[in-house]
């Protein structure tokens, strides 16, 4: 009898446990995927991942070989939004523009209002 | 910048490879846009190592602008950096020492202070990360500070050194109230929801408030979607002092305010060096000029040289050395500000069958004068006016500047059947020594090929500005505000600077300047 009744314990221990452990593992792996939007403007701890997406790990000596990518690090899917960003004019110096007429009969070589490919 | 579709390596100037690099344009680049993708949407790294686009390293690449001599394969590419804005302590030196050897897709890890990195593609050297274990935590996620709202000292990256030689800006607390007070840029130039104005709010927008500057001309459609001077010191917002004006004890500063923007009073002095004048048609001889830069004469306000490149180099962007001024004040749409206005001279190409004109590469300025025993009509452009600097402005110098220069262009297989060389000297077009036609401008500008800037940083307090200690600051005949030295000519036939008062250039008749300098 008491053997009977330890081992139903222990298999309610492990089920429980098999459960909790299961839980952890999903919600680290959906957090390391694609984690939750509202952080009410606070970045939850992150991997820094590679062009690739793959994560770089310093501690842990995993994938180290290779350079940080901010755009697969930051603009992870569900955290910030690389293509609406980089849309800004710091990015894009003039590329996503097109000179005005004026511009064109004052300037022969221009190419954008910008920087890049601009007056100057 | 070289166009994307090129016939031959003559008609290709700076490459956007080479815009990427720390010495070109990559230095003062966030990444992403034209450091990520080509003209055509491509990611360069991504279309490089495509067998199918048949892209060479290093090669000419049917002399595609994007492709050509570029080594997208082995660089990778400069993705957006959000740490360069967004992390305090953020290395910006090492970052563009990672940019100068061509390994673009490295330089985010050496700027975030997170690796270091050795081997350098442009040394045919496959670059070597190493991470700092120590800048992550114990589980190995990323471990330094992240700021959203960006801290000043990273905006100074960028805008330090480039507002010092077209603006005069001295980003000092000494001299504007505002870093006094300890503001961020981003309080006056807010983005995504911290703005208020429609056209840039919105989440994750990353395109910060402007002004309206007539010498910056990205992006028009957000002009004046900062934080204006009235809004929060008319406001008082975010606790900012109430404007009194209390020295206007007649009541006229409605009258003021309708003509005379906030910054023309407020910034009454300035106290760094702005280039008033840049020669490109002669070489610079002075110390710590890099390289093709060295074909830039600079001269600062009082139209004497400037070595602007060495003081860079020397101080180490540590301390911009000083030198006090009253700055030029122009009409700019119906108000006067004061502003830094660049004179220039250049080298021009003027077509027979097309509107304005092209300017001359760098590379063949540079070209000319390394062969200046070939090209020895150069030895005409002496010194006239004793201040070490060569200039062309004698007529036969000029003669001489422009012979040169289209015979150099001529042995390079430039064609120029249909198009000849100008010297363009402010508003001048000199197609020979004695032949000159002037050209269409503002009334804000020395000529449209030199730019202008409005200033609206190191502003002064109430009391240091302008009608502080009352009207007589302006309204008396000797005031500066009417009758500040302009430069209109930095040296004429005759080598001597010619100048108007500043009521001349503000377009006052004698009649306006006698009734305005009667003392109140």
């Amino acid at each position: 009898m008491f053997t009977l009744f330890g081992n139903v314990h222990k298999n309610i221990f492990l089920t429980v446990s098999l459960a909790a452990l299961l839980s952890v593992s999903w919600i680290v792996s959906a957090f390391a995927v694609s984690p939750p939007k509202a952080f009410n403007g606070v970045c939850p701890p992150f991997f820094i991942r590679d062009e690739s997406g793959a994560i770089i790990n310093p501690v842990s000596m995993q994938n180290t070989n290779k350079p940080y990518s901010p755009k697969q690090t930051c603009g992870l899917a569900g955290c910030h939004n690389y293509e609406k960003i980089t849309k800004g004019y710091h990015f894009q110096q003039g590329k996503d523009e097109q000179p005005s007429q004026k511009l064109k009969d004052l300037y022969q070589w221009i190419l954008s209002p910008g920087q890049y490919g601009g007056r100057w | 910048m070289a166009k994307k579709g090129n016939r031959s390596a003559a008609e290709i100037d700076l490459t956007s490879f080479e815009f990427a690099t720390a010495a070109a344009c990559g230095s003062c680049h966030p990444g992403g846009g034209p450091l990520e993708y080509d003209r055509k949407g491509n990611r360069y790294d991504v279309f490089a190592a495509d067998p199918k686009n048949n892209i060479t390293s290093g090669g000419d690449n049917a002399f595609d602008g994007d492709y050509f001599k570029a080594r997208w394969q082995e660089s990778g590419v400069v993705e957006a950096d959000c740490l360069m804005c967004h992390s305090p302590g953020y290395d910006m030196n090492a970052r563009n020492r990672q940019l100068s050897v061509f390994n673009y897709k490295w330089a985010a890890s050496a700027g975030a202070g997170i690796a270091e990195i050795t081997g350098e593609v442009k040394k045919n050297e496959k670059p070597i990360i190493k991470y700092k274990a120590d800048k992550f935590n114990a589980e190995g996620q990323f471990n330094l500070p992240i700021i959203k709202e960006v801290p000043t000292e990273n905006c100074l990256f960028c805008h330090a050194e480039t507002d010092w030689k077209k603006k005069g800006t001295s980003y000092s607390h000494r001299f504007d109230v505002h870093l006094r007070a300890g503001m961020k840029c981003v309080e006056c130039h807010p983005a995504g929801t911290s703005a208020k104005d429609k056209r840039i709010n919105s989440k994750e927008e990353h395109n910060f408030g402007k002004g309206d500057d007539p010498g910056a001309l990205v992006r028009d459609d957000l002009d004046n979607t900062m934080i204006t001077c009235e809004e929060c010191h008319g406001k008082g917002l975010n606790r900012a002092p109430l404007m009194k004006h209390a020295s206007f004890t007649d009541g006229s500063f409605e009258v003021h305010q309708e003509k005379i923007a906030c910054q023309t009073c407020h910034v009454p002095q300035k106290s760094v060096k702005a280039a008033l004048l840049q020669d490109s048609t002669v070489l610079n001889p002075k110390p710590r000029v890099p390289g093709l830069k060295r074909i830039w004469s600079f001269y600062g306000p009082d139209v004497k040289p400037w070595n602007y490149y060495g003081e860079v180099d020397l101080t180490k962007g540590k301390g911009k050395p000083l030198f006090f001024y009253t700055p030029q004040l122009r009409w700019y749409k119906k108000k006067i500000y004061p502003v830094s206005s660049l004179y220039s001279i250049w080298y021009g190409l003027k077509a027979n069958d097309r509107k304005g004109l092209n300017q001359v590469f760098m590379q063949d300025i540079w070209g000319m004068w390394s062969q200046k025993d070939t090209y020895s009509l150069l030895s005409k452009i002496q010194e006239d006016n004793g201040d070490g600097f060569i200039e062309a402005n004698r007529p036969e110098e000029i003669d001489a500047a422009l012979k040169s220069m289209q015979a150099y262009l001529t042995s390079k297989g430039i064609g120029l059947k249909n198009q000849q060389v100008v010297l363009v000297k402010g508003n001048e077009m000199y197609l020979s020594g004695n032949k000159k036609i002037s050209l269409q401008k503002e009334q804000y500008e020395y000529s449209a090929y030199g730019s202008t800037f409005k200033l609206s940083h190191d502003i002064a307090p109430a009391g240091a500005a302008l009608g502080a200690t009352g009207c007589a600051d302006c309204h008396r005949k000797d005031a500066p505000f009417f009758t500040k030295p302009y430069m209109t000519d930095p040296f004429g036939a005759d080598g001597k600077t010619k100048w108007i008062p500043a009521y001349k250039a503000l377009n006052y008749s004698e009649e306006a300047l006698k009734e305005q300098t009667q003392e109140r």
